[in-house]
C-alpha cells in the first residue's frame, strides 16, 4: 500500500479517516519503521508483529480479516513468541512520533434508530 | 483438504473467553470483507476456500454478522461450514442490533429485532445454535441490562441446553459505556 494507493466501489478505505491525507501518510511511515522493528529484532514482518501486539495487551483472540486463501499463510508465525517491553516501547515511540491525531473506530458509528427515537 | 505435513510448525495458541466455557483459537476468522459490502464486492468460491484454509490453519473461531453484506457474510460462513463439515470444528460468533434499509443501517436492539436476527442468522449460518453472540454497537435507547434481563435469556440460539449456558452478549466494534461493561460476561473491543 501506497500514499497514491486508490480504493475502489463502496470500500470503505475511500472515506476512513486513516487513509486520507496527511493521516494516510503518517501512518505509512509508522508501518515502514513497525516493519523495520519487526525484521531487525524478531526476523518476522509487520503482519506478526501488528496481531502480536494485539495478543499481548492481554486479549482472547484477534481477528484475521481475509478473502482470499493466501492471505491467511502468515498466520501460523503470529504463535509461539512474544514482545518483550523493549520491543512495546519502542512500538508506543514510533506511534507517537509519526501519527499526530490517531482516530479510533468512531467513524464507523452507526446512528441510532431515528423513527423510535 | 488435507492436513498440514510440516512437523516444524508451531501450533495455533488458544485461550479461554473468561466467564465462559468456551476455548478458543488466539487467532480467528473475520468476515466483514467477504461479505462484501464496503469492500469493494465479493467471491463466493474464493471465500469459501479461504474459510477452509482458516480452519487448516488451527483457527477455531470464525466472526459474522448479519450487516456483513445484509446476510451474505452469515451465508457463505454458513455454506462453507456445511459444505466442508466443518461445523463441529469451530465455533461461531455473529452479531445482533443492526438493521437496514435501503443500505443504510441504524442501531436496533429491541426486543423484536433481537427475536427475528437470531432466527435469521441460525437459517443463514445452517446451525442450531450461536456460539458467541454479540451487540454490534450498543444501542443508546435500550439499556443493556435491559437486553440482558430482558431479552437474552428469552432467546432460542441454540436447541441444546447446553448452548444457553454458553451464549453471552458482549459489545463489538465500540468502546463500551461503563454500564454496559459492568453487565456484561465478556466484551469484544476493536483495535485499528
Amino acid at each position: 500500500m501506497r500514499t497514491d494507493s486508490k480504493f475502489q466501489g463502496d470500500d470503505l478505505r475511500r472515506t476512513d479517516p486513516k487513509f486520507q491525507q496527511p493521516r494516510f501518510g503518517q501512518y505509512l511511515a509508522a508501518v515502514e519503521q513497525l516493519d523495520q522493528l519487526a525484521q531487525r529484532r524478531f526476523r518476522r514482518q509487520l503482519i506478526h508483529l501488528a496481531v502480536r501486539w494485539a495478543l499481548d495487551q492481554g486479549i482472547t483472540t484477534a481477528l484475521w480479516g481475509a478473502r482470499h486463501p493466501g492471505q491467511l499463510q502468515p498466520v501460523d508465525e503470529v504463535s509461539g513468541w512474544k514482545l518483550d517491553a523493549t520491543a512495546k516501547a519502542e512500538i508506543d515511540r514510533i506511534l507517537k512520533t509519526t501519527i499526530k491525531d490517531p482516530v479510533g473506530p468512531e467513524f464507523m458509528a452507526p446512528p441510532a434508530n431515528s423513527v423510535a427515537a | 483438504m488435507p492436513p498440514h505435513t510440516n512437523t516444524t510448525e508451531i501450533e495455533m495458541e488458544r485461550a479461554p473467553i473468561v466467564g465462559t466455557s468456551l476455548q478458543v483459537s488466539r487467532v480467528a476468522l473475520g468476515t466483514w470483507a467477504i461479505g462484501g459490502w464496503m469492500w469493494g464486492g465479493t467471491d463466493e468460491a474464493e471465500s469459501i476456500a479461504t474459510i477452509r484454509e482458516a480452519v487448516d490453519h488451527g483457527i477455531s473461531l470464525i466472526d459474522s454478522a448479519p450487516a456483513y453484506g445484509f446476510g451474505r457474510s452469515e451465508d457463505i460462513v454458513g455454506k462453507a461450514l456445511a459444505e466442508g463439515d466443518l461445523r463441529s470444528r469451530v465455533l461461531i460468533a455473529t452479531k445482533v442490533g443492526l438493521e437496514w434499509q435501503g443500505g443504510r443501517i441504524f442501531r436496533n436492539a429491541s426486543r423484536a429485532r433481537i427475536l427475528r436476527e437470531v432466527e435469521d442468522s441460525l437459517r443463514r449460518l445452517r446451525t442450531d445454535h450461536i456460539d458467541v453472540y454479540q451487540v454490534h454497537w450498543p444501542d443508546p435507547l435500550v439499556t443493556i441490562r435491559g437486553n440482558r434481563g430482558g431479552h437474552a435469556h428469552s432467546l432460542r440460539t441454540g436447541q441444546d441446553p447446553r448452548h444457553r449456558r454458553q451464549q453471552f452478549l458482549g459489545g463489538a466494534d465500540g468502546v463500551l459505556p461503563p454500564r454496559c461493561a459492568a453487565a456484561c460476561a465478556a466484551a469484544a473491543l476493536q483495535f485499528v
